[in-house]
């Protein structure tokens, strides 16, 4: 079974404050839905963060795919197949929804670096947008600032942002933060279906989606993996309760 | 070169520091705090030692010349950030550096409309207007007292950051200004009052300075240059690392145009050259 | 970003934009000579533009590399090594890209907002090397004269006015053109992606520092041209040319002309060149009132005069973005 995310041991400190501690998880590249759940200031995002390369761990390990990958910057670990999304929308203000895919999609292309022909040539690219927005319903948006967009639809840009490059891991931060309920139906759907030979690793404050999504989850608490394991062992896991409070589905 | 002449640069070395200490300081606290390259910052040294030689030459008091060179310094600074900076704080980075370019631009070419092209040499006070024997060779007691005026304002400056309310705001707000305006604290009045402060400091520099500098058209572009390079080397955020970053780069200044006078203002440069190699937050930056 | 639109009204424009540009030397000296200090300029500004303008990165170094070509071709011409024209264009070449190599390795490690602070010492590094141990080659502040027009061909010289006009025109036409093609292409999307949201971008699999390193050689190369045209231009180069103080110009120039705008540099140099011109006549506190300028345009006019232009076009046509 190929590893596709395996972190050993990973510590990380801000001088005396340690927002990862002994962190040691490992993804195989047939799993698909890992859902990660614990509550503000567990570290979720630094967790991804160090596995984007954002973040360099204080001691530790991160290996992708079979490979060390603890010292590569950011954008090499993504050409080895990872990417992510944002929990703060993180968009480029100043371009259409196209550019703003265009850019996503052209990164892992040959023409990354062609300086003489016009983008517009790169047919190839334009198909693979178009594909993906008719998906994802935004095509007669296409050619609209970003910013004329609604929140929602920002989100889903955000989702195809990450989609776009044909990872094969990808991090969720939070894709259904400030959606209405019916919205983040409709993304838990798209992930589903869209997404089915991907692996994913979710982060979620709902609890209905995550336990709906997850196959297995991991519960952070103050840096550190509380548990790990399929959702009805969670369910059923003392010390999450403890941690959460009774606020479990 | 004998040891007595030596010493007696090496002094002058000190002393020029203290100057672009207090040039430096309000340069590094407002990149610091605020992230703006403050061009005009020179301009405000320059006009702040002319008025105070306009106001010498009216009233023959040398306090009351440095008294007026910072307070035009800190008159400058106050209608700089109101009227241009707090429009653009947020834009590119770059409309704030460019805006202070300009700036830089009108106070040397009003310069010259006032005081002409001209060099002006001020006379050191009358009360100070010695020297004292130092290793058996006489030395101006005015570059003494500059060196004793820097320690001071150091030591005031350190004060204020570490031991008063008021320091310590100036400092949570270089940490982290979001948490800062959550906690309550005044942003806007905090940049207003750290941009008089800094232009205050380089409008007394500039007067206090004009006895061993004299005051000339183009001294600001001289010393925001020299100001420049020394936060690239101190790097920001330490008010002691700035105060060293000073001394160093005086040193290197004046020792570099006695040694190798074909390299003059060379030395300080690649400095700045060699530390980027090495270090490129600054000798005394932090990370990140 | 840019749209090509080829509709007639383009082609129209376009026609009468180049018979203005062809028929300058119809007018008298003074008007071709500043024509064609204004199409160098635009080619300075241009490089500016490209850094700033569309990779975001703020230099004050831009001066090095035009004064550097600027002294190469007076150098080279004055001393008699080297006279073919296009030899002396590639030696610019090479040493603009050896300086921006260098430099730029070193620069593009800091952060952003340092970044200006380092290009600008660099800069003044450069400047105090042509000024002191090379004084004997660079003639330090008294500068290098007599700096003779080249001739591109065994006939074709260019030491009339409308000669050397005609040969700054289209060396600049090929550099515009280069422009063109690069920021329609992906790399100059991507520049721009990274001027905008480098964070997003490193995300997205883009080495942002081998962008940014690239565009600042390409920049660099910009700035020589213009820089070694200027040489032939003047028959004379001081030290002030590669002062900071040209940098800060460069910039302050692509302000008025609109950053980030394809036609920015040509509008801002235009602008520059004539008030320039115009206010000199009367009074000699020019840098002052460009400083005031410039300060109106960047409160009041944010587009500059590309912006402006463009808002106008839009009102004109009732256009919405």
């Amino acid at each position: 079974m190929a590893e596709a995310l395996k972190l050993d041991k990973v510590y990380k400190n801000f001088g005396a404050l340690q927002v990862a501690r002994d962190v040691t998880l490992s993804i195989s590249a047939e799993e698909r839905r890992v859902v990660i759940i614990g509550p503000n200031g567990a570290g979720k995002t630094t967790l991804f963060n160090l596995i984007s390369g954002e973040l360099p761990v204080s001691e530790g390990a991160v290996h992708l795919f079979g490979r060390d990958v603890t010292r590569m910057p950011c954008y090499r670990r993504t050409r080895l197949g990872l990417a992510r999304t944002f929990q703060v929308t993180d968009l480029f203000p100043f371009f259409t929804l196209m550019e703003n895919l265009l850019l996503a999609l052209q990164a892992h292309d040959a023409c990354a670096y062609q300086m003489l022909r016009p983008l517009r040539s790169y047919t190839h690219l334009y198909k693979k947008a178009e594909k993906l927005l008719k998906e994802m319903k935004l095509w007669e948006k296409r050619d609209f600032s970003i910013t004329a967009l609604s929140h929602g639809e920002m989100r889903v840009v955000e989702l195809m942002l990450g989609i776009a490059g044909g990872p094969k891991i990808l991090l969720l931060d939070e894709p259904t933060a400030g959606l209405t309920r019916s919205e983040a139906v409709w993304l838990v759907n798209m992930i589903q279906h869209l997404l089915k030979d991907v692996t994913l690793l979710i982060i979620e404050h709902d609890m209905q989606i995550a336990f709906t999504l997850a196959e297995r989850i991991i519960v952070l608490h103050q840096g550190a993996i509380v548990a790990d394991g399929r959702p009805d062992e969670i369910r059923g896991n003392a010390r999450v309760k403890e941690i959460y409070l009774g606020t479990m589905a | 070169m004998e040891l007595p002449v030596a010493f007696a640069q090496i002094l002058n070395g000190i002393a020029f520091g203290m100057l672009l200490f207090l040039l430096a300081a309000g340069l590094s606290l407002m990149f610091g705090l605020m992230g703006i390259v403050n061009l005009a910052h020179g301009a405000y040294f320059m006009v702040g030692g002319y008025v105070g030689l306009t106001v010498l030459e009216a009233t023959d008091s040398f306090l009351l010349g440095i008294a007026a060179g910072a307070a035009a310094g800190a008159l400058l600074g106050f209608l700089t950030e109101r009227f241009f900076m707090r429009r653009v704080y947020g834009l590119h980075g770059h409309e704030s550096i460019l805006l202070t370019f300009a700036l830089s631009l009108i106070l040397s070419d009003f310069s010259l409309f006032l005081w002409t092209g001209t060099p002006r040499w001020v006379q050191a006070p009358p009360f100070l207007d010695m020297s004292f024997r130092i290793l058996g060779n006489p030395y101006p007691a005015y570059r003494l007292a500059i060196i004793v005026i820097g320690a001071i304002v150091f030591a005031g400056l350190y004060w204020f950051q570490e031991r008063t309310l008021w320091g310590a705001t100036v400092r949570a707000g270089v940490d982290d200004k979001e948490m800062a305006t959550g906690l309550g604290i005044n942003i806007p009045l905090v940049f207003t009052m750290v941009f008089c402060l800094g232009a205050f400091l380089a409008g007394f520099g500039g007067f206090v300075g004009s006895p061993i500098l004299g005051l000339h058209i183009g001294l600001d572009i001289e010393v925001i240059m020299l100001a420049l390079a020394v936060v690239i080397v101190g790097g920001i955020g330490s008010l002691t690392g700035c105060l060293v970053t000073c001394l160093l780069m005086g040193l290197s200044d004046t020792l570099g145009k006695v040694l190798w006078p074909s390299y003059a203002s060379l030395t300080i440069y690649l400095v700045v050259v060699i530390v980027l190699l090495v270090k490129p937050e600054g000798l005394f930056g932090k990370r990140g | 970003m840019e749209r090509a639109s080829y509709g007639w009204k383009s082609i129209l424009a376009a026609v009468i934009f180049a018979a203005i540009v062809l028929a300058v030397p119809l007018l008298p000296d003074y008007a071709v000579t500043l024509a064609t200090s204004i199409v160098i300029y635009s080619v300075y500004v241009t490089s500016a533009n490209l850094l700033t303008g569309y990779t975001g990165l703020v230099s004050l170094g831009q001066g090095m590399f035009w004064g550097s070509a600027a002294y190469v071709v007076a150098i080279l011409t004055t001393r008699g090594l080297v006279t073919n024209v296009y030899l002396i264009g590639l030696i610019c070449l090479v040493t603009v890209l050896v300086l921006s190599a260098f430099f730029g390795a070193l620069a593009l490690r800091v952060k952003r907002l340092y970044f200006m602070i380092v290009t600008f010492a660099f800069g003044h590094v450069v400047w105090c090397i042509a000024m002191y141990p090379m004084q004997s080659i660079t003639y330090g502040y008294d500068g290098i004269k007599d700096i003779a027009r080249p001739s591109l061909a065994p006939s074709l010289s260019t030491t009339s006015s409308a000669g050397f006009y005609y040969f700054v025109v289209a060396v600049a036409a090929i550099c515009f053109c280069g422009m063109r093609f690069l920021i329609n292409s992906p790399f100059g999307h991507a520049l721009v992606g990274i001027r905008d949201n480098e964070h997003r971008m490193t995300a997205l699999g883009y080495n942002t520092f081998l962008y940014k390193y690239i565009s600042y050689m390409l920049s660099a190369v910009f700035s020589g041209v213009a820089g070694a045209l200027f040489a032939y231009f003047n028959g004379y180069v001081n030290p002030a040319e590669l002062h900071w103080l040209w940098s800060g110009d460069a910039l302050m120039i692509m302000f008025i002309g609109g950053v980030g705008s394809f036609w920015g540099p040509l509008w801002g140099s235009l602008a520059y060149t004539g008030l320039r011109y115009w206010i000199s006549s009367y009074t000699m506190y020019w840098f002052g009132i460009e400083g005031i300028i410039f300060i109106c345009v960047v409160l009041f006019f944010r587009g500059g005069i590309a912006g402006f232009v463009s808002g106008l076009q839009a009102r004109l046509t009732w256009q919405k973005r």
